[in-house]
């Protein structure tokens, strides 16, 4: 396994060369495959957890990852597999969970860093609808939520979301859309 | 109340849509003010994004994240490499002990076989099964095979 964080030659190979060289046991792949999609993982355990935990998805992920790399089908996409592996970890901590207290969104926010470049306004303003908005996509069943993350942070398209989610592309748009109407109605005030 | 084309025209915005379906909701979406208005909805909450888009991690915090993940990944692997020694063992034990039960019971059955032996060039003499007063025996030559009955006293039985 690698030790090195620094980029390298290995994040100019695209996908489908770096699992193969991980296959083989190349150490570089695994670090340049972690820094290529760590920030998307984050973003969606992000939408369901706190920093602390959404953190402790991402290793989750990676562990599975690496670990059940030669389980990866050769011709499969790679985005959409490591897509589908969060979509597991973020229902099974969802799962252990449930038996836990919310954490508070609020607090979440208030912990979180503060843009010096902001006037003292724009970040109260920022940050309350930063607060209105992780509320109103809280309150979505994770179905509706993750759809929407998938689309709305991760930008993909209806085809790779049936994929990754094992539905069909009507599904997807009936739950992106209803998705989409309950955060306008929750987010009325400021759109 | 929703137009029944809201859908549609989510999609149509997301450019998922091609062909007719894509010229349909167009031409929907000029006449309707409900799905016009949806779509100016749906172009506020894009423009969210930026405000609401996941706080970045610290270079440290990843580092000490992807530590973490090497050394789980080493443990599992590890882990996944004793369950398979064990399996594996196991399966050969087993194998090992059906391969040695096949052995005994082959030793055990060519005991328990009739006996034949060679009686200098002439032929064979082929014990039969044993009883508590004869044991029947068959000589066997080039010409001739003799069935006799040998008391278990050593008395002649039966000769045919």
């Amino acid at each position: 396994m690698a030790n090195n964080m620094k980029a390298d030659a290995s994040d100019k190979l695209s996908d489908e060369e770096l699992v193969e060289r991980l296959k083989i046991g190349d150490e570089s792949s695994a670090s340049a495959i972690f820094r290529r999609y760590r920030s998307r993982v984050y973003r969606i355990a992000r939408s369901f957890f706190d920093e602390e935990k959404s953190l402790d998805v991402v290793q989750e992920v990676f562990v599975h990852l690496l670990s059940g790399i030669k389980g990866f089908r050769a011709g499969a996409k790679f985005s959409t597999w490591l897509h589908r592996i969060t979509i597991n970890c973020c229902y099974d901590f969802l799962r252990r969970k449930r038996s836990r207290k919310e954490e508070s969104v609020e607090e979440e926010i208030l912990e979180s860093k503060r843009d010096d470049c902001e006037t003292p306004d724009r970040v109260v303003e920022r940050r309350e609808l930063e607060t209105a908005f992780k509320s109103a996509l809280n309150a979505l069943s994770p179905k509706l939520r993750i759809v929407f993350t998938l689309r709305f942070f991760e930008q993909l398209s209806y085809t790779e979301m049936a994929k990754v989610l094992k539905c069909s592309l009507g599904t997807v748009m009936s739950r992106l859309f209803y998705a989409r109407q309950r955060l306008l109605d929750a987010l009325a005030d400021y759109i | 109340m929703v137009c029944k084309w809201a859908e549609e025209a989510g999609a149509y915005f997301d450019g998922e849509l091609k062909g007719e379906r894509e010229n349909a909701a167009r031409e929907h979406i000029k006449v309707c003010p409900e799905c016009a208005k949806h779509i100016e909805q749906l172009r506020s909450l894009e423009s969210l994004r930026n405000n609401v888009a996941a706080e970045e991690v610290e270079e440290k915090q990843w580092d000490s994240c992807w530590q973490k993940i090497k050394e789980e990944t080493t443990r599992r692997i590890l882990v996944r490499k004793k369950v398979h020694f064990i399996r594996n063992m196991s399966l050969i034990s087993v194998a090992a002990l059906l391969l040695l039960a096949s052995l005994l019971w082959l030793v055990f059955a060519a005991e328990s076989s009739p006996e034949k032996e060679t009686i200098a060039d002439s032929g064979t003499l082929e014990i039969l099964e044993y009883s508590s007063e004869y044991t029947p025996m068959v000589l066997e030559t080039e010409n001739v095979m003799i069935i006799m009955m040998v008391s278990n006293k050593g008395e002649m039985g039966e000769v045919k």
